[in-house]
């Protein structure tokens, strides 16, 4: 066999040993979490519910926690008379699917503020911006003037 | 017998210098500069404004709190915290980019430290959900859900805020807090009463507000559709049917979807146009079907409590705007 070819084969076999695997998303997703989030996460509620009725532990946990996260937002005085979270086996799917479940909600988190208070917030808050690049300044100048 | 001994030396060597290059073994040619590409290095304006150390402004942050400067701001609980915001914003033409340092709090026990993409008051958010590019849920970032992946929150406009819970006294965690430059700016909120402004929007199909909380006079000077291709022949049929024209809007929450549409300006419109608004926010709104350079210049001014008067009394309807 003549070198050439034979140093091609080489070539290409020993680069192919060097080839790594690509990462890429799993590719089979469970059931809710492909689609439409809002509309899954409606039905895995419904799921839910009707599993920790039926007394599956669970689907009482999953719910367990996303009543949990709930009340949080709602009102955070109510938080401690419900019972700690226990760890359970499952506890990566718990996780995600209370993910799943606060993302396809509204987030409440907001403030009750009035514009007039916020007005005078924004004028401290310039007041000391222009002071802070003042002594920016004075500090540049200074190190210049060295 | 000896050239072909050569040529194949040759080429054997050739072969073992191209696999030693794609195994990396050549790394130590690598250039190793800071800046990854010389060539492009005028145009990234980010690695040239790091503030040094000892010019970085540090205060402590406050359970409510308004931040309109570059640099450090730790929150320590003395006692627990449970519904603390702080706001960030910036000039006009910048972003806000928010980092996440030494956080010390209690994720399991309900503390959280979440950032917001624009501000959120009553329930009401700006950049309304219309207006701005990502959808709710991405628009809070949760420092205890997405843990070590996202350490820094960039905004997509000149403002932006965080939410902190804290149940332990002695949780801490530090804020830094840095400016960016947004040459086309959308969505702004207007940090004075007085001032003017030009909005551009590049040829982008996007809606871009420009929100003054506080009752102003505003004089809008120039609407122009700056053609790319074909500028229109025929005249604009009116405003609510061309694609692109600017709205005044006006009205008591910060949510420019739930403001009262005051007057729509379209390329029909000639010379400057005044009007006194005597809401608690003004919104200057360009609507772009992304075919023209849209641009919007106006200027508005504090109106006084004369004015505002004079405007409560002429309303006969519970409006908050006259003409």
């Amino acid at each position: 066999m003549k070198p050439v070819p034979l140093l091609l084969l080489l070539s290409s076999v020993l680069l192919s040993s060097h080839l790594r695997p690509a990462a890429g998303r799993p590719r089979i997703l469970p059931g809710w979490l492909d689609g439409s989030g809002r509309l899954q996460t409606q039905q895995l509620d419904e799921v839910l519910l009707r599993a920790a009725a039926a007394g599956d532990s669970t689907a009482a946990e999953l719910l367990g926690d996303n009543i949990l996260r709930f009340l949080q937002r709602r009102d955070p005085d109510h938080l401690h008379l419900l019972p700690a979270e226990e760890e359970s086996e499952d506890e990566a799917a718990v996780r995600t699917a209370a993910q799943l479940l606060k993302r396809s909600e509204e987030p409440p988190l907001s403030i009750d503020l009035t514009f007039h208070l916020l007005r005078n917030m924004i004028q401290m808050a310039k007041m000391e911006s222009q002071r802070e690049q003042a002594q920016l300044n004075r500090k540049v100048l200074d190190e210049v003037g060295k | 017998m000896r050239v072909m001994e050569r040529s194949f030396r040759e080429q054997l060597f050739f072969l073992v210098l191209c696999l030693s290059v794609l195994k990396g073994d050549s790394r130590y040619i690598e250039n190793n500069e800071i800046s990854k590409d010389e060539l492009y290095s005028f145009f990234n304006s980010e690695l040239k404004r790091e503030i040094p150390e000892e010019l970085m402004y540090r205060r402590p942050l406050r359970c409510l709190d308004m931040v309109a400067v570059e640099g450090q701001f730790t929150f320590t609980a003395e006692h627990p915290q449970l519904s603390c915001a702080a706001f960030f914003m910036a000039e006009p033409t910048e972003v806000i980019s928010v980092d996440f340092d030494n956080v010390d709090i209690d994720c399991r026990g309900g503390d959280f430290i979440t950032v917001f993409d624009g501000w959120v008051m009553k329930g009401e958010k700006f950049p309304s959900s219309q207006d701005h590019p990502l959808p709710v849920y991405e628009r809070y970032v949760d420092y205890c859900d997405s843990g070590s992946l996202r350490r820094s929150v960039r905004s997509s406009q000149n403002v932006a805020m965080v939410f902190f819970r804290i149940h332990n006294s002695g949780s801490t965690f530090t804020l830094t807090v840095r400016k960016h430059i947004n040459p086309f700016p959308c969505n702004v909120i207007s940090q004075s009463p007085e001032g003017s402004y030009t909005m551009v929007i590049p040829q982008q199909h996007r809606n871009c507000s420009f929100s003054i909380i506080y009752p102003v006079e505003i004089d809008i000077s120039e609407f122009s559709l700056g053609h790319y291709n074909n500028f229109p022949k025929r005249s604009m049929p009116g405003c609510a049917e061309s694609g692109d024209f600017v709205q005044l809007l006006g009205g008591n929450g910060i949510d420019t979807s739930k403001l009262l549409p005051i007057t729509d300006l379209c390329i029909s419109f000639t010379g400057p146009t005044h009007m006194k608004i005597g809401c608690d926010n003004t919104v200057v709104r360009m609507v772009s079907s992304g075919k023209f350079v849209n641009r919007v210049s106006f200027s508005y001014r504090l109106l006084d409590s004369q004015e505002l008067q004079t405007i409560k009394l002429n309303n006969v309807e519970d409006f908050c705007f006259n003409n």
